[in-house]
């Protein structure tokens, strides 16, 4: 079970973000702090009350509705645990809405693994690495998400395993010749994997010049 | 009777969940094409299943409804927001062979689905393949709750409406000494 972290952040050292996003993100500041809080509170009222304070069941004695509900609060409180600071409050609504969309029990397929929590850490801290535009979603039919974003002809497509592993494939046409690349690396090598491409420097430009330096 | 394999220039339809469709950044309800995903067998199948196109009488547009239709009649869970996926067998049997895959495509009906289409020596796990597909060879797209796609399910009928070059015509599409 996911347990809310309401301890207060520390404010006695400066703010060190490390080499890469293990150490996000508790608040540097009062103000991200208060805003850090809110969101939590925000984000677990209501609070489903079995997941809460059930233990959990092994997963087939639960329905797919209940599944889809646990799995879609758990992504909820993650991103409040590990993303709060670095989104704001338009892009927290943004990707909820993703993830409402994408987890809807009307529309999931049963015949797919509910998605986990251990691809869902991959693709926050994908995207909080990157940085630049944020990806649409979509899911594979076991259990991990599937980020994309597409221009024209040209679409990446990067599939978050857990503990930070991820799989890309990347089609773009250059001068009308179509040109595609594919490999697997970790969240953390993917701008430089990425840098000699057209379409990721268009698209989190940041993230492949920090690459590049 | 080995089963009949299709013709190059023929369609195949492939029924896409939610989860596999490709969406617009900014807005997760706007579907703009296929996921890569969406090509990959799911683990209880043996070969990729999907449904021929051809095998409905009719213009393009009434084909199209006739293998939707005979999706929604099988087995298949078919979900209001999901989508088809429609490939030429010859374009999709052209990428799979520049990726070294030998791939057949076999109309071998099912009790649920006479329609039915199983694509043999399918790779488990090809993502650039399968993005390609998606890209372009497999690309085109019908959704399921598009509001010129008429609602409703009626299974595939036993027989197919085509006939291979030099067969002789299924009898309901025999003309008819009597009134023709």
């Amino acid at each position: 079970m996911t347990r809310l972290n309401t301890t207060a952040p520390s404010r006695g050292k400066s703010y060190n973000p490390g080499p890469f996003l293990g150490a996000l993100p508790l608040p540097s500041t009062d103000a991200s702090a208060e805003r850090w809080r809110m969101a939590t509170r925000a984000l677990v009222n209501p609070t489903p009350s079995t997941y809460a304070q059930c233990a959990p069941r092994p997963s087939h004695d639960v329905p797919l509705t209940e599944r889809l509900f646990d799995a879609l609060a758990a992504f909820k409180l993650k991103t409040a645990m590990l993303a709060a600071a670095h989104f704001n409050r338009d892009e927290r609504a943004r990707l909820f809405k993703q993830l409402d969309s994408l987890l809807d029990a009307e529309s999931w397929d049963s015949a797919d693994v509910v998605t986990t929590e251990a691809s869902f850490t991959t693709l926050l801290r994908m995207v909080l690495f990157l940085g630049g535009r944020r990806p649409a979603l979509g899911v594979t039919g076991t259990g991990n998400f599937i980020a994309t974003w597409t221009e024209g002809n040209d679409r990446l497509t990067i599939e978050c395993k857990p503990e930070d592993h991820v799989r890309w494939v990347l089609v773009q046409n250059l001068d009308g010749q179509r040109e595609s690349a594919a490999g697997e690396t970790t969240a953390k090598r993917l701008p430089e994997v990425l840098r000699p491409y057209d379409p990721p420097k268009r698209w989190f430009p940041h993230a492949t010049d920090q690459a590049a330096a | 009777m080995p089963p009949t394999k299709l013709p190059p220039e023929h369609h195949i339809v492939r029924n896409v969940p939610w989860g596999k469709l490709r969406k617009d950044e900014n807005d997760p309800e706007k579907v703009i094409g296929v996921l890569g995903e969406a090509f990959k067998m799911r683990p209880v199948e043996e070969t990729l299943s999907t449904t021929w196109l051809e095998y409905f009488a009719g213009t393009r547009r009434e084909q199209i409804y006739g293998a939707i239709r005979a999706m929604r009649a099988s087995k298949l869970e078919i979900k209001s927001k999901s989508g088809f996926a429609i490939g030429n067998v010859g374009n999709i049997t052209a990428v799979a062979t520049a990726h070294n895959h030998s791939i057949r495509v076999l109309h071998e009906p099912k009790d649920d689905n006479k329609a039915h289409v199983a694509v043999r020596r399918w790779p488990r796990d090809d993502m650039t393949f399968f993005e390609l597909l998606a890209a372009e060879a497999w690309s085109e797209l019908v959704l399921n709750n598009h509001e010129n796609i008429p609602k409703g399910a009626q299974a595939a009928p036993d027989q197919s409406a085509w006939t291979p070059p030099g067969a002789a015509a299924p009898i309901r599409n025999r003309p008819n000494p009597l009134t023709d």
